[in-house]
């Protein structure tokens, strides 16, 4: 008779050695996985991050650099932390927001200088760091409104300045990462821009990216 | 025969193995998905923005290729226009889309521009400036995300599509078929006036010759500016040193006999004579074209006085309202004696404009005088010779932009323009065909062009700064005056 003795070495179980290195490289697979895993977290995350606040530099630099193309005023407060502008009062209408509701109004010539709305009631815009955002704030007398708005959030500092003649406005934001290694000042986002009144012109005058104080 | 035993292997073995595999599959797949949506939404954000500021440009060029058509217009205006819908050279507003531009590479967004030109703002002297509405549209590269970019929250965390930055049309399309959608539109509107409006850069501009005499001094102010004056007046306290004067002309021609001239001084090649007054620099190489005064176009005109000669117990002319000024043509003005003529505004304390087209003489002197009212803008047209004496336009405004005088370029040869007596003239001067003498123990508020220029004038010759901004002159081309974008 002849018989079968597959499966017999199956329940004699592992020795004490083998199950100990079983389980040193188990533990060793799993800690790889679990670090690489927190790591990619953490650099997925910081890459969202970084994302993020490049793209809230793109809108920052895009809401003044429109308000400051238009304004037929600006003014820096504040050591260079309240940008002021003001701009003709374009519109007859706002929603609370500060969004223009109607057609802009027809200008007249006054002097040899179309003059939209009442000169004497001027739209103000004002940009500002209020804790850790970029806040901009519009008054429209004509309309009796006022709005607030946070373009941008996780900001560390706003500065702004007068260059060349007078008309041009160089303004620098910075951010803060949101994960932080204690050593903040070396993965802070910066950005500066350099933007101009009517002249149309708009260039980049600074560094993106890791770039510490400008 | 020994029986066999037959083996078996547990089932279960083989089927863990392919549902571990699946869900160790599944996880990965949630994982890259997750960051695909991640990484989508940021890449279409970046694309959002990119395409926000194509738009810009496009919108931009627009308003170039119009003010392009409406410079061409001056030379050409029933070629100029002949892209536009309508193409004449009168009806508006005109309408355009160009051609899309050719494009390539990778990144590379159709771009699109509809431009609209408008002529209905015109200014208080009857002059049409031109309105430019050009909007703008990029394509969006990728799909029709929204991408992670907020709205922009306000202080109560409230938010609406119109608070956010760049909006992105997802379904609308405005091009017509000629962009696919997504895309980003922008709308700038850019006001145009004509550029020779603002003649009046320095306090005295000729075709040939300067000469300054006796105890005159030439300095500035600015009206507009209560730094740089007293109620709109001028303070010598607050005197400034802009008071530029220029010649075309060769310089040697031009004497200043060491006259203050608290400004710089200009000529065309030479070097001008007595120049030790000029307080600012002083250059040689200055070349510039002071345009003819034609005589003016009018619509409408008022049939009566034909002339005004010293006209008994006086006359007064009534102005109107901005944008219908009342117009007048007289063959001579001669006001003698005590004659007077008084410029009255339509309304009480209300801004009037009263404009005059004298084909022959203007003769004040004596106790005649012009008795411009407040709030009356005067504006005179005169084809012969001038002669203002003793205070002959009393300018009750105060201010020089209320009162211009053209002096129309003659035919052949000159004319002349004298003020002089011992009163004050407010006003400003464009005569380039008359040879300018301002003498007497007067002072002269306000700016001159003339042919050539002879001053001798005891009281000062004094610039006001704000007549640069003045439009004073017929139109030989355009240049944009104000931009703003139409943020709705």
């Amino acid at each position: 008779m002849k018989t079968a003795r597959i499966g017999l070495r199956g329940p004699r179980g592992f020795t004490l050695v083998e199950t100990l290195v079983g389980l040193a490289a188990a533990a060793t697979l799993m800690a790889t996985i679990v670090a690489c895993s927190i790591t990619l977290q953490r650099s997925f995350f910081w890459s969202a991050d970084y994302a993020e606040q490049s793209l809230a530099q793109l809108r920052s630099l895009d809401f003044v650099t429109r308000d400051v193309r238009g304004a037929r005023g600006v003014w820096i407060d504040g050591g260079g932390e309240f940008l002021t502008l003001e701009l003709p009062a374009t519109y007859a209408s706002y929603d609370p927001q500060g969004n223009p509701t109607s057609a802009p109004v027809t200008p007249v010539i006054v002097r040899g200088q179309p003059q939209y709305g009442d000169p004497a009631q001027p739209v103000s815009i004002w940009y500002y760091r209020n804790g850790d955002s970029l806040i901009r704030e519009q008054w429209m007398p004509a309309v009796g409104g006022w709005s607030v708005a946070a373009v941008a959030t996780g900001i560390k500092s706003f500065q702004a300045q007068l260059v060349g003649a007078g008309n041009l406005v160089r303004m620098t934001v910075t951010f803060l990462p949101k994960l932080r290694d204690g050593q903040e000042h070396q993965n802070r986002t910066a950005m500066s821009a350099t933007v101009a009144g009517r002249a149309m012109v708009l260039k980049w005058d600074g560094t993106r990216g890791g770039g510490g104080e400008p | 025969m020994s029986p066999e035993v037959p083996t078996r292997r547990p089932r279960r073995e083989a089927g863990s193995i392919l549902v571990v595999a699946m869900i160790a599959m599944g996880v990965l797949a949630l994982l890259a998905a997750a960051a695909l949506h991640e990484v989508g939404n940021r890449h279409a954000v970046t694309f959002h923005s990119q395409s926000w500021n194509e738009a810009l440009s496009s919108a931009e060029v627009g308003a170039d290729i119009a003010l392009a058509a409406m410079n061409a217009s001056m030379s050409s205006p029933t070629t100029a226009w002949a892209a536009w819908t309508p193409a004449n050279a009168t009806t508006f507003p005109k309408t355009w889309t160009p051609a899309l531009a050719a494009h390539g590479g990778d990144g590379n967004n159709k771009v699109y521009a509809r431009i609209t030109v408008d002529d209905v703002i015109v200014d208080p002297s009857g002059q049409k400036w031109f309105r430019i509405r050009s909007t703008g549209v990029a394509e969006v590269a990728g799909t029709a995300r929204a991408g992670i970019e907020p709205a922009a929250l306000d202080a109560w965390g409230m938010k609406n599509h119109r608070s956010v930055l760049r909006k992105t049309r997802f379904t609308t399309d405005l091009t017509g078929g000629a962009l696919r959608l997504p895309q980003i539109a922008r709308t700038v509107e850019v006001v145009a006036g004509a550029v020779n409006a603002r003649l009046l850069k320095r306090a005295l501009a000729v075709r040939s010759s300067i000469t300054l005499s006796g105890d005159t001094s030439i300095d500035s102010f600015d009206s507009s500016d209560p730094h740089k004056s007293t109620g709109g007046l001028y303070d010598a306290a607050k005197r400034q040193d802009r008071a530029d004067v220029a010649t075309d002309g060769d310089g040697t021609m031009s004497h200043f006999n060491d006259r203050e001239v608290r400004g710089s001084a200009f000529s065309n090649g030479g070097s001008i004579q007595g120049t030790g007054g000029v307080v600012g620099p002083i250059f040689d190489n200055f070349s510039t074209t002071l345009p003819a005064v034609t005589t003016p176009v009018w619509g409408v005109l008022n049939v009566t006085p034909n002339a005004i000669v010293n006209p008994p117990g006086g006359m007064t002319l009534v102005g109107g309202p901005t944008g219908t000024p009342q117009n007048y043509k007289v063959s001579e003005l001669t006001l003698s004696s005590s004659s007077v003529l008084t410029l009255a505004p339509h309304a009480p304390g209300q801004t009037s404009y009263v404009n005059l087209w004298i084909t022959g003489p203007l003769d004040i002197n004596g106790l005649g005088a012009i008795q411009q009212q407040a709030g009356v803008h005067l504006t005179l047209y005169c084809e012969g010779n001038v002669s203002i004496q003793g205070g002959g336009i009393v300018n009750q405004n105060g201010r020089a932009h209320f009162l211009k005088i053209f002096g129309v370029d003659p035919a052949s040869g000159t004319r002349t323009f004298t003020v002089g007596g011992s009163g004050t003239f407010v006003g400003v001067i464009n005569a380039p065909g008359f040879d300018l003498t301002v003498t007497g123990a007067s002072s002269f508020h306000g700016a001159a062009i003339a042919r050539s220029a002879a001053i001798s004038i005891a009281e000062g010759f004094h610039y006001d700064e704000d007549l640069g901004n003045l439009n004073i002159g017929p139109p030989d081309r355009y240049e944009f005056a104000s931009w703003i974008e139409d943020i709705r």
